[in-house]
């Protein structure tokens, strides 16, 4: 099965062509550049980017996985969650695309591709979607049915990391360069909340400890600067150590023995560390979407469609994006 | 050109979206519906049931209107057109619904002046003038409605618009007020006049804005 994928949700413009399994192709024109100057993604200049590229990205998809849109046997394009203005681009392409050469169209949701785009065994597991946009907690009594167990009440942790980049004058994204400070710091020099670590449900909160680091910043003034690596290795710690507990915490309670991760903070090499250790420790395997496919990409739309179709799933005719999608609770099985 | 070449047009610049294929400036089928353009885009082509394999160029209109019905308009003809080198033609609004007007009227002669409202306490203006049958767009500002006489002055044979009422121009007060969605057969007819054989790629055209994407900067 020959699957192209669209993905325009947020600020990366990106096409995939999948065939059975394997990404035959994988476009992504990044938008980081055009929001930098503004410490975060604004939705008017993601949308103009996104119609400007997505016939090129499509193209080039196209001519790297070496297929003809008539040899396609479906389109699969994010419905949402997401920027509305940015998912119209990415969702009328596709259905453009779709009505001239007569193929089905597959609406994914965006959360649920990230879910499924670590290499899971089969068998429960419990995943930590962790991005800029979203952080939740799922468990997967089997691979296509899942429960959220929580997400954040206000920030996501990627969301958190740009904000607190932005108060230490450092560049958007702030993951990125976070983490480089934070290699040259000590994660004990400042002693950060830890939000919601014992609240007792699986949800996240990451705008207090937002808040704790701007209050510390005040306080030391021009020191800043020279206390850069350890405001960032502390903060980093704090994000990290709230994301692994919890994550372990419901893999314990929910007896599964499997652990994945995706989103783009899954590219933090801290975070990588503490769970490997803390899983290593529990004897739980952990499966890391490869980095490459951890921020938004159409190579797990079009996996994750390719998945759902070949087990019978008929896309439903009518239907327009969804920006506000929430990733429902599932029962039905689907085999890896 | 030839004006015999078969069209296929869109207009989702307004809350009517609208299909049209054509040939020369004959309209063969019109569809058009009010609503969500991402919803009714994809129907409405299967409705008109084109083959684009028997068309010799694609319109669409650019606007200016709404961003997101633009953008749909845009994205949609670009999947349609991902493998394909087809010629496409930009139309600007405020030309279609002059020639739309001039139609009603049965003018070859006279000046338009197309609003939309521009949010913000501002009004998009356009000023399309009429000589001899053909059409040129002469002015276009954004500006508060105070601002407006000033720029394009009273005189018209008509104003166009979709959203806005003349009780919010009292300058304009006796000139004919048309209400018009602008048509993709408008749009398409139009293009037919156009020599457009050097076509710029489909990945350089883009939707006529009427701001900056963020206010007080100068791109993007």
């Amino acid at each position: 099965m020959r699957i192209l994928g669209i993905e325009t949700s947020c600020d990366e413009t990106s096409a995939a062509v999948v065939a059975d399994g394997c990404v035959l192709s994988s476009a992504v024109s990044s938008q980081v550049d055009f929001h930098a100057v503004y410490g975060g993604v604004v939705p008017e200049v993601a949308s103009r980017q996104h119609l400007k590229l997505i016939d090129a990205v499509v193209r080039q998809a196209l001519t790297q996985g070496r297929v003809h849109p008539r040899e396609l046997d479906a389109v699969a394009v994010t419905r949402g969650p997401g920027l509305p203005s940015a998912l119209l681009v990415g969702v009328a392409m596709a259905k453009g695309l779709a009505a001239r050469y007569g193929k089905p169209l597959a609406p994914v949701h965006h959360l649920e591709a990230h879910l499924y785009s670590s290499p899971i065994d089969s068998g429960a597991f419990v995943a930590l979607v962790v991005s800029g946009g979203h952080t939740m907690l799922i468990h997967a009594p089997h691979i296509g049915g899942h429960r959220v167990l929580g997400s954040t009440v206000d920030d996501a942790a990627g969301e958190a990391f740009d904000k607190v980049a932005q108060m230490l004058g450092l560049p958007y994204p702030g993951g990125p360069v976070i983490e480089l400070q934070a290699a040259q710091g000590n994660p004990r020099a400042f002693d950060f909340p830890r939000p919601m670590l014992h609240s007792g449900d699986w949800n996240f909160s990451f705008s207090g400890l937002k808040t704790a680091v701007r209050r510390t910043v005040g306080l030391l003034g021009g020191d800043k600067t020279a206390r850069m690596a350890d405001l960032c290795a502390s903060f980093q710690l704090a994000v990290v150590e709230v994301l692994v507990e919890k994550t372990l915490a419901a893999a314990k309670k929910f007896r599964v023995r499997q652990i994945a991760v995706s989103g783009g903070v899954a590219c933090n090499g801290s975070l990588r560390q503490a769970l490997e250790k803390r899983c290593q420790r529990e004897g739980m395997r952990l499966r890391f979407a490869e980095k490459k496919y951890c921020t938004d990409n159409a190579a797990m739309v079009a996996l994750l469609a390719e998945r759902k179709l070949s087990q019978g799933w008929l896309p439903p005719d009518d239907w327009d994006i969804q920006p506000d999608w929430r990733l429902e609770s599932r029962s039905t099985e689907m085999s890896i | 050109m030839k004006t015999s070449r078969r069209w296929f047009a869109i207009e989702s610049s307004s809350s009517q979206l609208s299909l049209a294929l054509g040939e020369g400036e004959t309209v063969l089928r019109e569809v058009s519906e009010s609503g969500n353009a991402s919803r009714l885009i994809e129907p409405l082509y299967r409705r008109l049931g084109v083959r684009l394999e028997d068309v010799d160029f694609c319109v669409i209109g650019q606007g200016p209107g709404s961003y997101n019905g633009l953008r749909v308009g845009y994205a949609f003809l670009k999947g349609l057109l991902c493998a394909d080198e087809m010629p496409v033609c930009e139309i600007p609004t405020p030309l279609a619904l002059a020639a739309q007007a001039a139609s009603q009227l049965k003018l070859s002669d006279g000046d338009f002046l197309a609003l939309n409202d521009a949010r913000r306490e501002e009004i998009f203006g356009a000023k399309v003038e009429l000589r001899g049958g053909a059409l040129r767009q002469a002015e276009t500002r954004v500006a508060p409605p105070s601002g407006l006489e000033q720029i394009f002055g009273r005189s018209f044979a008509a104003v166009i618009s979709y959203e806005l009422k003349v009780e919010d121009f009292p300058f304009l007060a006796g000139t004919p007020w048309l209400c018009l969605f602008p048509t993709a057969s408008a749009t398409g007819a139009l293009a037919c006049r156009q020599d457009f054989s050097r076509a710029p790629a489909l990945s350089s055209l883009g939707p006529h804005y009427v701001r900056v994407a963020v206010p007080g900067r100068s791109s993007a």
